[in-house]
């Protein structure tokens, strides 16, 4: 498969030509607000270059409200219609390599079987995704501490690395070929800059946990869970600005004669995820509740599908209000009791 | 050229989709329990439509919601389906208010099953209380249209007071096909049968393990304090099988609810061996 070189100046060109055949759905600025994956119209200008998207793309194969069913009833019929999403030709351009991994975990919960997700796969299945290395590395990265990232080009069809006035696009699929029909060749000088970039990539913030197998070494019983219960204070911002989590809600709206059904997202950190009848809950206190997000991505979801369920993007690090850190907490876990320092 | 390659043909059918159906039957059970029995509009859907016990259903009350309830019918019986409803809260009572011949929507048949195949020869031994019942209901009533495919046909169940206990329609029945012992916490000037809990009419009872299976579902306070006493009785952890309960919304093992451990309640589940119970962390 061959690499090609995307002159920066050359983007509008580029688009226009995706544009002719496929749906493309990339980062947008929005006003008063962080960017967000859209469906983009002729003239759009995208940030392609990844730094850094705030909002997951999982809120476009996804979205953070979603109405399933509309319903009516009326002169004593009832009739169901399934808004499923149209399935067309779909290119995803921009998403930040390691929540392009994420996509990886929330293929399996909605495409694997014995149910499908029709919701999902109309939208994810027929969906290339070109991943982007940015220039700069964040401090709250620690991507290559969660996996071997080198495992995850082959999930995406290519991936643009970011060499300041052009992007090295390196095609990792075969349907990713169609996507740099017409444009140039690498030079030597290309490359070297591009296994530059990979490389500061792959050995940012490498931490202590890095090549201990996490799903091992995490235990029901910790003192480090009791520590993140103690303070965090359920606001659900990790579990909704993860890329990678994806628990929902299902509620009925009344709208005149109609009724939506609609989803929208939920987290194992909100105490009612799994109050019942008669007042039980499994999980009635916060420490099983933070318990349960981390063993459910680092264990849980590893035991079930073979993937971890963090990509370590750094949104919950950045994000959380009283700074539970993913990052210390799972160095407590495989390094006894001493909180590690980590580049703040 | 750009390749517009990938393509995808297959249209799947929508799991969150509700079948719609009538509700032909309701019978006043208890206080707070009603058993509606429901069938399903669509002619085809009926005919084809088929379940094994120990699966649940999800049920619709356009414009409240969705609540999960076991299939308490048995499939041995067909062309509608029945299900107890506690009233707990908003679609249960919703459920509650409504009369025969109005419309609800069911998600069916979810979940794994009770493997009855595989009890082919061997005694049953039910141990059930309060809504509890409702589950091993169908897998019971299923085993005695299968009657000579099984030995003895024991059930114990047990509510707080007479007026607790469901299905007394079908008492008789289970008496004579089978054997039934019941039991209540409290009896009152009507009540001359057994007084106590479930796990305690269990040790007086004293049933033998040989080659027998035991079913036991009921509130977690019961599952607690019985599950010692099979232990006692020489009952092996894969002779003992139950239906956890957990949240539900999706039944599908897409929202996340009914986690425990890598399993799903709803795909994995509900059915669980002791043995399989054993291997989750302590959770439900
Ligand atoms: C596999 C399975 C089988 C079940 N079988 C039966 C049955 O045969 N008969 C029966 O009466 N009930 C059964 N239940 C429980 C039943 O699903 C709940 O009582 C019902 O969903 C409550 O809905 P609601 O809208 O009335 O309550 P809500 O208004 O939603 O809530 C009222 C209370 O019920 C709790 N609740 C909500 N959903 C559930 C749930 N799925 N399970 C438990 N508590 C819940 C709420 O947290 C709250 O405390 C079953 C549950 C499961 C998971
Ligand atoms: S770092 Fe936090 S937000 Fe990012 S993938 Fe991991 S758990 Fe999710
Ligand atoms: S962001 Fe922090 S405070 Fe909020 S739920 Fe997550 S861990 Fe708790
Ligand atoms: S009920 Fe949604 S995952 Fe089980």
């Amino acid at each position: 498969m061959a690499d090609k070189i995307l002159a920066k100046d050359k983007i509008p060109e580029f688009l226009q030509r995706l544009m002719s055949k496929f749906t493309v759905v990339a980062p947008m600025e929005r006003k008063d607000a962080p960017a967000e994956f859209k469906e983009l119209s002729p003239g759009d200008k995208p940030i392609l270059d990844g730094s850094r998207m705030m909002m997951p793309p999982k809120d476009y194969l996804l979205p953070r409200y979603e109405v399933l069913l509309r319903v009516r009833q009326t002169g004593g019929e009832t009739k169901i219609e399934s808004m499923i999403p149209e399935d067309k030709p779909r290119v995803m351009l921009g998403v930040w390599l390691p929540d392009a991994q994420a996509i990886q975990v929330l293929d399996r919960v909605f495409l694997e079987e014995p149910f499908k997700d029709p919701y999902y796969a109309a939208r994810r299945e027929n969906t290339m995704i070109v991943a982007v290395i940015p220039a700069e590395m964040r401090w709250s990265w620690f991507c290559g501490s969660t996996d071997d990232v080198e495992t995850w080009k082959p999930n995406v069809d290519a991936i643009m690395y970011d060499l300041g006035d052009r992007f090295y696009v390196e095609v990792t699929s075969e349907r990713g070929e169609s996507i740099v029909e017409g444009l140039a060749d690498p030079t030597e000088e290309d490359i070297a800059a591009k296994n530059g970039l990979w490389e500061r990539f792959k050995t940012h913030n490498i931490l202590p946990f890095a090549d201990e197998k996490l799903y091992n070494r995490l235990e029901w019983d910790n003192s480090v869970w009791e520590e993140i219960a103690a303070k965090c204070v359920a606001c659900g911002m990790c579990s909704y600005m993860c890329p990678s989590c994806s628990c929902f809600d299902i509620q009925d709206e009344v709208c005149g004669t109609c009724v939506e059904r609609y989803r929208c997202r939920d987290t194992c950190q909100f105490e009612d995820f799994t109050l019942m009848g008669a007042g039980h809950n499994p999980r009635s206190e916060q420490l099983p509740r933070s318990r349960q997000r981390l063993m459910h991505k680092f264990k849980y979801q590893h035991e079930q599908f073979g993937v971890v369920g963090c990509t370590g993007c750094g949104r919950c690090v950045e994000l959380c209000p009283v700074n539970v850190d993913i990052r210390e907490v799972l160095c407590r876990v495989c390094a006894g009791n001493q909180p590690e320092p980590v580049s703040k | 050229m750009i390749n517009t390659q990938p393509e995808r043909t297959t249209t799947i059918a929508n799991p969150y989709e509700p079948q719609l159906a009538v509700i032909e039957k309701i019978i006043d059970e208890t206080w707070d329990t009603k058993t509606f029995r429901a069938v399903f509009l669509d002619e085809a859907y009926r005919e084809s439509f088929t379940y094994e016990p120990g699966q649940f259903q999800i049920v619709s009350v356009f414009g409240v919601g969705e609540a999960t309830f076991c299939l308490t019918s048995t499939p041995t019986r067909k062309g509608f389906v029945e299900f107890s409803v506690k009233r707990v809260g908003s679609v249960t009572a919703a459920l509650h208010e409504m009369y025969e011949g109005q419309i609800i929507g069911i998600r069916a048949p979810l979940g794994n099953h009770f493997p009855y195949e595989e009890w082919k020869g061997k005694n049953l031994l039910f141990a059930g209380g309060g809504i509890g019942m409702a589950p091993m209901r169908s897998l019971l009533n299923f085993c005695l249209d299968n009657r000579s495919d099984y030995g003895e046909i024991t059930t114990i169940y047990g509510a707080r007071t007479p007026g607790d206990l469901c299905y007394k329609y079908e008492f008789d029945d289970w008496n004579t096909r089978g054997k039934l012992y019941l039991t209540v916490d409290q009896g009152d000037d009507d009540w001359n049968g057994h007084v106590g809990h479930v796990p305690g009419y269990l040790r007086e009872l004293a049933p033998k393990p040989d080659n027998t299976i035991a079913i036991t579902c009921g509130p977690p306070i019961m599952i607690k304090y019985i599950l010692p006493e099979f232990a006692n009785l020489g009952f092996t952890d894969d002779q003992i099988y139950t239906t956890l309960e957990m949240k539900m919304k999706c039944g599908i093992g897409k929202c996340g609810r009914c986690n425990i451990g890598s399993k799903f309640v709803c795909i994995d589940g509900p059915v669980f061996s002791n043995a399989q119970i054993k291997d989750l962390p302590p959770e439900f």
